[in-house]
């Protein structure tokens, strides 16, 4: 009684197994528990895929194009500041006597995570080059039919230092890999249109952002919550709170122990100061807040907007090399300001689905699974002998993802032609 | 008898490229090499490939490197703002001739092209710095084919992180062995870039030379010619442009087109021969005097020692642990023309405030041409202590003033202790200390 199953069908089969995997992407309490680093959510070290294996295209199918966006990996904090905070206040507790022994070990591991950080604000660390490198090396593992020959490469990143070091780490990966590839590697003002988004571009204010953003606020004020952190680095807490702000120092605190994950060989963890509640609830906040700032929930402003002359470079590099025929792949090496909203506008499963309700946001989307350290997207592009038919897969960091928005026939893979009509009109 | 008839004649060779009488640089030489005019701008000059062997049994195992970026747009677009600004109002105004209407969109063509890339390094200056890769693989095999550790320090600024990428992709293709470290942070720019917390000692005489390479800049660049060739009436624009601000600016401009082949465009008609040569002497007198190479000068190399103290320190530890490893820098011409100073190689050691005739002992182009570089070769031999070291500006082997019996090799032992004696006579100073002095005299 086997029905045979026309292409129509398929397509809407398809489309109904792509809204229920996206379902899927939501977050719970206990996924964060476990990899309590999670927590950090922009300074999560980057965690490589999950899955080992990729789906395979459909027979025919050869990639002849990676069109690729990547976050600056594992990086120190982008200024001290919060050290400073920490070690000032805790310094001063221990020369009035009032530091306990917990407090003293907090102290100490701040000041070698400071002597360490010292005039390396925003600098890439030596796991952030890792991270590009190896990502690099799995490209080459995972599409060797296309990254084997002798392509020219464009490599263009972010005028910021840690992008530009993510970007030559890449390269020089890749350049080992295949010592024919021939890679230009820039990073220009020039290209700023083509790399980063355009914070000129400032999309009109709407009316319920502002109400977001006071429930946000409450979130995130409510998880600063100083009273049992007070009480475990200080023997004499109303003496301490006379000159430290408990909620300013529990904020400066939680930056610098998720920012430790990003520099492991110090060997020094802070994160234990917190319980895992306390992380968790901060982590809601900080995840409600970029997606806000990003206009990822209906409603709010569409910060994204800023980020659309970046897609348009990408369709547009992709027409001009399907046009063209040659194979290659083109680098950008960014932000995760840069990341988030462009996963968005691409349409991928995970930035999509956000709510109006905010306290739960993070269970529809989840930070860091967008916008880890050394974040990424990549469009493998496929094509067939005589045929048009373009197809392309989009990985986010580097796991297959789908595009709920648009119909498919072969998910994970997308026509070209369907995507395309998707970004430049929607 | 063989070997001590060739260490004479090596000796004698090295006392006499020891003297910096061997720098000249004629104006046959410049007229026959226009390109050696554009000072700074110079594309990097091929080195001679002259490569003295090393004494028997002694093999090299540290290279340390110090290297200005590779070739670079303007650092900003002053120059052509001036010119195209004054001539689109001389245009309306109908002021311009023919030719100048020519020039102006000649102009205009470049200024688009280097629009939002001030500074950046261009196409030929990543090529320089592969190039500069690849000959130091192919000169020193013994050490550059092994697995050794490479270390790279970047400023901060693009164009130098860029030629380093450049630099080290190169070294990597040609041995994925390598293991290749790149950074450019802050926290290392006290020894990268000019270090503005020491504090330079004043000199009397300094203001007087400021005055007199005021004068020589504006008699060499009056822009008087240039005036006649662009304006059709040039009385009726004195005063309402200055001459030598158009010259100096059409000069770089000129100059700068030299990083930019690609492009196939050149400003040189805008200048006589003998005018673009002036532009050279002007920009050579003022580097040396800006950085205190000039006697009279102030020392203003001070903010170099850092950087000397670097080459020495990490040397001493790399002799130490018996190891092997490549050490690059890259950084600015405003660092390696003062630190060629410092060690005195030959090149840069014969300022004179004379500056009809400076051009006659000391040339920018031989120092700090885009991706200039020193580069000290570390040679050792099994069972003995004794460390050798070599000295290459742009990588032609020169000299230093240090005693030596096996030119261009000079024995670590003496070049360490010289340098280090330098350091201690030069009794560095830093900003803060005599700052919070002055300050606690105000208490």
């Amino acid at each position: 009684m086997m029905k045979t199953i026309n292409r129509k069908q398929l397509i809407t089969l398809s489309f109904i197994i792509c809204q229920l995997s996206f379902c899927v992407a939501q977050t719970s309490k206990k996924e964060i528990f476990k990899d309590i680093y999670r927590t950090g959510s922009n300074y999560f070290a980057y965690p490589g895929p999950s899955a080992k294996q990729l789906t395979k295209a459909p027979e025919g199918y050869t990639p002849f194009y990676i069109s690729h966006y990547g976050r600056h990996g594992s990086r120190y904090m982008s200024s001290n500041e919060y050290y400073v905070t920490a070690i000032n206040k805790l310094d001063s507790a221990e020369q009035y006597g009032i530091l306990s022994a917990k407090g003293q070990e907090v102290l100490a591991k701040l000041r070698t995570g400071y002597a360490d950080a010292w005039h390396r604000d925003g600098d890439l660390s030596k796991l952030g080059a890792r991270q590009h490198q190896e990502i690099a090396h799995r490209m080459y593992e995972r599409f060797p039919e296309l990254l084997s020959q002798p392509l020219k490469i464009d490599a263009r990143s972010s005028t910021v230092r840690r992008c530009m070091l993510s970007m030559f780490n890449f390269c020089m990966e890749l350049q080992v890999l295949n010592p024919t590839l021939d890679i230009a590697m820039d990073a220009s003002k020039h290209d700023w249109n083509w790399v980063v988004e355009d914070l000129s571009i400032q999309p009109a204010v709407t009316p319920a952002s502002e109400a977001y953003e006071q429930q946000r606020s409450a979130i995130f004020e409510g998880a600063h919550n100083p009273t049992r952190l007070m009480a475990l680095l200080f023997t004499d807490t109303s003496k301490a709170a006379t000159f430290i702000n408990g909620r300013d120092l529990m904020e400066a605190l939680y930056n610098v122990a998720e920012d430790l994950q990003n520099v492991p060989e110090l060997g020094i963890e802070l994160i234990d100061v917190f319980t895992k509640d306390e992380l968790f609830n901060m982590w809601t906040g900080y995840n409600a807040g970029w997606l806000l700032n990003t206009g990822l929930v209906p409603g709010c402003t569409p910060y994204y907007e800023q980020q659309r002359e970046v897609l348009d470079s990408i369709v547009s590099k992709a027409d001009q090399v399907i046009q063209k025929g040659e194979p290659t792949a083109t680098l950008r090496f960014s932000h995760d300001s840069s990341v988030l909203p462009l996963a968005w506008l691409l349409g991928l499963k995970e930035a999509r689905g956000g709510k109006t309700d905010i306290p739960n946001l993070y269970k529809y989307i989840s930070i860091d699974k967008i916008i880890p350290m050394a974040a990424n997207i990549q469009m493998i592009f496929y094509r067939k002998e005589d045929s048009d038919d373009v197809l392309v897969k989009c990985l986010l960091n580097e796991n297959e993802t789908t595009i709920p928005a648009v119909k498919t026939d072969c998910a994970p893979y997308y026509h070209w032609s369907d995507l395309r009509t998707f970004y430049l009109t929607k | 008898m063989k070997a001590l008839k060739l260490t004479i004649i090596l000796a004698v060779a090295g006392w006499l490229t020891a003297s910096p009488m061997q720098a000249q640089t004629s104006r046959a030489e410049l007229l026959a090499h226009l390109e050696l005019a554009t000072g700074n701008y110079c594309n990097y000059p091929n080195p001679t490939g002259h490569i003295t062997p090393a004494p028997d049994g002694y093999e090299p195992f540290y290279v340390s490197h110090y290297g200005r970026h590779g070739a670079r747009y303007m650092t900003d677009d002053d120059a052509y703002k001036y010119t195209i600004g004054k001539m689109d109002t001389a245009r309306t105004r109908g002021w311009l001739t023919d030719y100048g209407q020519e020039v102006l969109d000649r102009l205009k063509l470049a200024a688009d092209n280097a629009h939002r890339r001030a500074g950046d390094l261009t196409q030929l200056g990543g090529r320089q710095h592969r190039a500069i890769a690849h000959r130091l693989w192919r000169n020193y095999p013994e050490l550059l084919t092994q697995p050794v550790p490479v270390k790279a320090n970047s400023s901060t600024v693009r164009r130098c992180m860029l030629s380093m990428a450049n630099f080290c992709q190169e070294l990597k293709i040609l041995n994925p062995q390598l293991d290749i470290t790149m950074d450019a942070s802050e926290h290392d720019m006290y020894y990268i870039i000019p270090n503005d917390s020491i504090a330079i000692p004043h000199s009397e005489t300094d203001g007087p030379l400021y005055e007199k390479l005021d004068s020589f800049r504006h008699e060499k660049l009056n822009g008087r010619h240039q005036i006649e060739l662009i304006f059709k009436d040039p009385q009726a624009v004195n005063g309402w442009i200055d001459g030598y601000q158009f010259a100096d600016a059409l000069w770089n401009i000129a100059a700068n087109m030299y990083c930019l082949p690609e492009l196939g465009w050149s400003f040189n008609d805008l200048f006589t021969e003998d005018e673009f040569i002036d532009g050279f002497r002007v920009y050579n007198a003022s580097w040396c005097l800006w950085e205190g190479l000039m006697p009279g000068s102030q020392h203003n190399y001070y903010a170099i020692y850092p950087l000397l103290r670097n080459f020495l320190d990490e040397a001493d530890l790399m002799i130490a642990s018996g190891g092997r490893g490549i050490r690059l820098r890259f950084g600015h011409d405003s660092v390696v023309l003062p630190f060629s100073f410092i060690l005195g190689v030959k090149e840069a050691i014969g300022g004179t405030d004379d500056m009809e005739n400076l051009h006659n002992y000391f040339s920018i182009f031989r120092l700090i041409p885009m991706a200039g570089n020193v580069q000290l070769i570390f040679f050792r031999k099994q069972d003995s202590d004794d460390i050798l070291v070599k000295f290459l500006m742009n990588e032609n082997e020169t000299s230093v003033p240090i005693k030596t019996d096996r030119y261009p090799f000079y024995h670590w032992k003496d070049v360490s202790a010289y340098y280090r004696n330098m350091l201690k006579e030069a009794d560095i100073k830093y900003k803060t200390t005599i700052q919070k002095k002055e300050d606690d005299e105000d208490d």
